[in-house]
């Protein structure tokens, strides 16, 4: 099974518009599932009160999504099973669309929720599982085996500032899976500078520093710091690529390591999380001075060329160029369709 | 603008009973009710649910603060 | 209580904490630990101060606005990657939070405005929430408690006790075509359920029709105002009602007090219309309704059948109309149907003690005065729909509003009290229901010139001094005080429900915001305004008391001598029906005039 997650920078930076548009693309490939980490399908969005796209499942596609969901699209959906987990809109529940429509999604919320399910849809002959994001959150997409990330003037109108952004992104998560050196110091999440302190000694007789939860940038930093003076720079070992992502600063950790790695460190993760691809977005929601939002854009071409010159991944404008381009860089193909 | 919206002070309110499965669905009748009417700026002050529907108060602002006010009769 | 929980509760709001500081009481009286930080706290801060107290539930308040969900979706990841999340259990709470938003945020819990502690509490435990409304249903509303019927007036006793047993002989020599069709009726209803074939019944009972009702049976032509409901709409309201059904859960109007309950009438001429304001007026606490039929329904001899709607104010009263209100009702309403006026009170009665209602409504003494029957008809009918009242354990309001047409006060009580000695008398319960007005007589002569409250407490205090009943006061409460305007109709129609709550009286029945509005049919959402208001007035007012002037006992002492004093005429002039058309419950001065619907229709057994 092929577990894609598709997270946003920010609220309205296109991540539905890219699942809805591969749906449709991929019609005629079997074993689809969806799911979301968040809450999908209201017609309106819940904050900004601007249209927000809806998704369309065909005949025959699984979703997993709370209970309390399930009739409230316009697709019909039997209920195959019920998980043991729960979401604030009731019981998730894994289901196959009967009659095509638009479908509400309220999904796994966590990282461990999310394997869960992968584990659930196993006996389903699910071949892709589509993850929709929630806003900016990332962490449950740990679970997934590959990223697409979702960007646009939503999170920034300077096109500069989200490519560096992207860029950040694009270094963490393609930093290379290591295996640990002896001896290894671990440390768990390390959220506040207060708690760095007790870790500062023991560094120094560690080859890997074992990063086991989240470290926020500034307790990284101070660690960094200790590690600096060092001659033989220890391995600095990540548990997977969201745990940068959610560091707090994810463009001066990708710089840290990257000085790390030019001083003779090495920075690497224990599980791979690849960055498969990146949409771009310039449509963004504005508020008048009466606090009301209307929909505004950047300028389009700027922000696909700086972003296609600027990456490694492939990037796309999901609006211009539909779901097929995205599809085929995912390697999604309807079984049907022949290539010639 | 419909004639005698412009004498309006502020606002315009409607106020109704919406019978509809839940707030969200009360609230997207009332803002299709509302645009049908040609209101623009619209608010949903209110909206409570319970049973068969919603009691709900929505409102179009005509103007707000900074705006030019029509029943000034500027230039009239 | 099962495990002792240790919950964190962080106000990420720089201001609100006030919900929390709340909810933390509540938990800890449930037993559970807690840590309530300061407002403002980093998600870092919160996270970190998780993981130092081992804590296994967060919750979180914050105020939504642009960009906040960023902040509380980073938490809801930095608790995730922090490895927490499957052991912490999260929500967040605070206005505009909904289900939908926390599952977009990635709580497992959101709480909006209006979440109780105990919700919260249940959420903390792992328990389902189930509001003390819900839990089980709602509960009826216990109308007619422990009273005694004891009359402490002695005179009052003596001299109603007169006065009844003038009327019990006088109407059992006399019969009328009301009380023939009545047991024709019963006939009819015990044949329809045998399956038997009911035609020759239907046949005598047509013939003491008259006018259209006759037509309806001969012709099966309908009041020019009516039609019959078609299939399809009929089966589109049963399937309404049970969605509704499935979907109420009624919300609690009192607040800390158990009285009173809270009536609302309905009567919009077409029962699909009445369903759909019976079930806003239940969602929105009503504990009862009460039928209201068409003006022309009283007289006229004889029912119609069938579902009827009818296109101006009143639902038409048939044995199928009464039927599919009856199946919209939640199990918890009381459901009222009137019998006080008209040439068909004890078929009335009888066919809302067979369709399921908890109650009617019976006055001799105003159907005759201010509804428009016949005196003498209006005796017979009502003794015997007093005896149905009896026999089917229906309790019944002794309405007097009479004193809308300027019949003062005390001469409209003692018709009440001569209706109530013949109900206890023949075994009913009756509840007395005085009306919370703004009369003529009041305008007349001042009694309400500095407030409210004074006169129409004086009312309850003189009843309660005469005799141990229940009292309803209605109806509805606040008449001739409301004008059009939403507000202050819906404050005046609260602020008399608080003064009928201050005075411990069993029921109230409310109008809508528009009773004063006589253009038009009531709309939905008027039933919703004086509802709210009177939701809002018993919140304000909880356990205390509304403190009348020394006025009040001194108008409540003049009330119950004037009571005596026109018993003591009814009394002597030893013939009821003589004695209304003669004025003494109500004069032509004072706007009350013996009806005539009916009249010469009374013949002796």
């Amino acid at each position: 099974m092929k577990v894609i997650g598709i997270a946003g920078t920010a609220k309205n930076t296109g991540k539905t518009t890219a699942i809805a548009a591969l749906i449709n693309s991929i019609t005629g490939v079997s074993g689809l599932c969806v799911t979301s980490i968040g809450y999908d399908g209201e017609a309106v969005d819940n904050v900004t009160g601007l249209p927000k796209p809806r998704l369309h499942l065909p005949e025959g596609a699984l979703v997993v999504t709370a209970d309390s969901c399930l009739p409230a699209g316009s697709a019909v959906i039997t209920k195959l099973e019920i998980t043991g987990l729960s979401t604030p809109l009731g019981r998730l529940v894994i289901g196959r669309v009967q009659r095509p429509g638009l479908v509400v999604l309220a999904g796994p919320n966590s990282e461990k929720a999310l394997r869960t399910v992968i584990g659930f849809l196993k006996k389903y002959n699910v071949c892709l599982l589509l993850v929709d994001g929630a806003l900016g959150r990332l962490a449950p997409m740990s679970a997934a085996a590959g990223l697409v990330i979702a960007t646009g003037a939503s999170r920034s109108t300077d096109t500069d500032k989200l490519l560096a952004e992207v860029k950040a992104f694009e270094f963490l998560l393609s930093l290379p899976v290591l295996p640990v050196q002896e001896p290894v110091l671990t440390v768990p999440s390390l959220l506040v500078d207060d708690n760095t302190g007790v870790f500062l000694p023991a560094l120094a007789g560690a080859n890997t520093v074992d990063f086991t939860g989240v470290v926020d940038i500034k307790p990284f930093l101070k660690i960094t710091e200790a590690l600096e003076c060092r001659s033989a720079l220890p391995l600095l070992l990540f548990r997977d690529p969201v745990r940068l992502l959610l560091c707090g600063d994810p463009e001066k950790m990708a710089l840290k390591l990257r000085a790390y790695n030019q001083k003779g460190g090495l920075a690497g993760v224990r599980s791979p999380l690849k960055l498969l691809a990146v949409t771009v977005n310039p449509f963004y929601p504005r508020c008048d001075k009466a606090g009301k939002h209307y929909a505004a854009a950047i300028d389009r071409e700027k922000l696909y060329e700086t972003f296609s010159e600027g990456l490694g991944v492939p990037v796309v404008d999901v609006v211009r160029q539909g779901g097929e381009r995205l599809a085929k860089i995912l390697c999604i193909q309807p079984e049907q369709t022949d290539v010639n | 603008m419909a004639e005698g919206l412009d004498q309006i002070a502020d606002a315009l309110d409607i106020e109704t009973f919406v019978i509809a499965e839940d707030e969200a669905e009360a609230i997207k009748a009332i803002r299709q009710i509302m645009t049908g009417m040609g209101l623009k700026d619209i608010d949903v002050v209110y909206c409570r649910h319970l049973g068969p529907g919603a009691r709900i108060r929505a409102r179009g602002y005509i103007f707000r603060a900074g705006d030019r006010y029509g029943w000034l009769g500027e230039g009239k | 209580m099962g495990v002792a929980k240790k919950v964190l509760l962080a106000p990420m709001d720089p201001v609100h904490d006030i919900g929390l500081k709340m909810i933390r009481r509540g938990l800890e009286e449930a037993g559970h630990t807690t840590w309530l930080y300061p407002p403002g706290y980093s998600p870092q801060e919160i996270i970190n101060g998780i993981i130092e107290n081992q804590a296994d539930t967060v919750l979180i308040s914050r105020t939504l606005g642009y960009g906040v969900e960023e902040v509380l979706a980073r938490f809801v990841d930095l608790l995730d990657a922090a490895g927490l999340r499957d052991r912490v259990k999260t929500a967040v709470g605070g206005m505009a939070i909904r289900p939908e938003l926390a599952a977009e945020l990635g709580f497992d819990g959101g709480f909006g405005p209006g979440t109780t502690v105990e919700e919260a509490v249940a959420f903390v435990e792992g328990r389902d929430y189930i509001p003390a409304g819900r839990a089980g249903g709602k509960q009826r509303y216990e109308l007619v408690g422990d009273y005694s019927y004891e009359f402490k007036n002695t005179a009052i006793r003596s001299l109603l006790g007169r006065i009844t047993a003038q009327i019990l002989a006088w109407a059992g020599e006399r019969t009328s075509p009301g009380i023939e069709r009545a047991y024709l009726r019963r006939q009819m209803l015990a044949c329809a359920k045998e399956g038997g074939n009911c035609a020759s019944l239907k046949k005598d009972y047509a013939r003491l029709c008259d006018g259209v009702i006759r037509g309806y049976y001969e012709t099966g032509g309908l009041h020019p105002q009516t039609r019959k409901l078609e299939a399809g709409e009929l089966s589109a309201l049963r399937r309404y009602v049970e969605q509704t059904k499935a979907k109420m859960d009624p919300a609690a109007l009192r607040h800390t007090r158990q009285k009173p309950g809270v009536f609302v009438q309905y009567g919009t001429g077409c029962p699909s219309l009445d369903v759909a304001h019976i079930k806003i007026a239940e969602a929105w606490g009503a504990d009862g309704v009460v039928h209201f039929d068409p003006s022309w329904g009283a007289r006229a001899e004889g029912f119609m059948e069938g579902y009827l709607t009818h296109q101006e104010d009143g639902s038409v009263i048939t044995p199928e109309n009464l039927s599919i209100i009856r199946e919209a009702l939640q199990d918890s309403t009381l459901w009222q149907v009137r019998a006080h006026r008209g040439l068909n009170t004890p078929e009335t009665v009888l066919l809302a003690a067979h369709t399921g209602a908890d109650l009617t409504k019976i006055n001799i003494a105003y159907g005759s005065l201010g509804a428009g029957t016949d005196p003498e008809r209006m005796t017979v009918d009502g003794v015997q729909a007093i005896r149905f009242a009896a026999e089917y354990g229906l309790p019944f309001d002794v309405v007097t509003n009479e004193e809308l047409s300027g019949v003062p006060a005390h001469k409209a009580f003692a018709g009440m009290l001569i209706v109530a000695d013949l109900a206890i008398s023949l075994g009913a319960r009756p509840i007395l229901q005085p009306l919370f007005c703004n009369s003529p007589e009041v305008m007349i002569n001042g009694y309400m010139a500095d407030n409210y409250v004074d006169f129409n407490a004086a009312k309850i205090l003189a009843l309660r001094n005469i005799v141990s009943a229940p009292v309803w006061p209605g109806a509805p409460i606040g008449f001739l005080t409301q004008t059009e305007e939403r507000v202050q109709s819906s404050m005046s129609t609260g602020l008399h429900a608080a003064l009928a709550a201050s005075l411990g009286v069993e029921a109230i029945s409310i109008a809508s915001s528009d009773e004063a509005y006589s253009g038009g049919p009531i709309a939905a959402a008027s039933r919703t305004d004086t509802l709210q208001a009177v939701k809002e007035a018993f919140r304000f007012f909880g356990q205390a008391t509304i403190l009348p002037t020394p006025t009040a006992s001194k108008w409540a002492q003049a009330l119950e001598a004037g009571i005596e004093q026109v018993l003591y005429s009814v009394a002597e002039m030893g013939d009821f029906v003589q004695a209304v058309h003669n004025g003494l419950l109500g004069g032509r001065e004072e706007g009350a005039y013996p009806g005539r619907v009916g009249r010469g229709t009374v013949r002796r057994v």
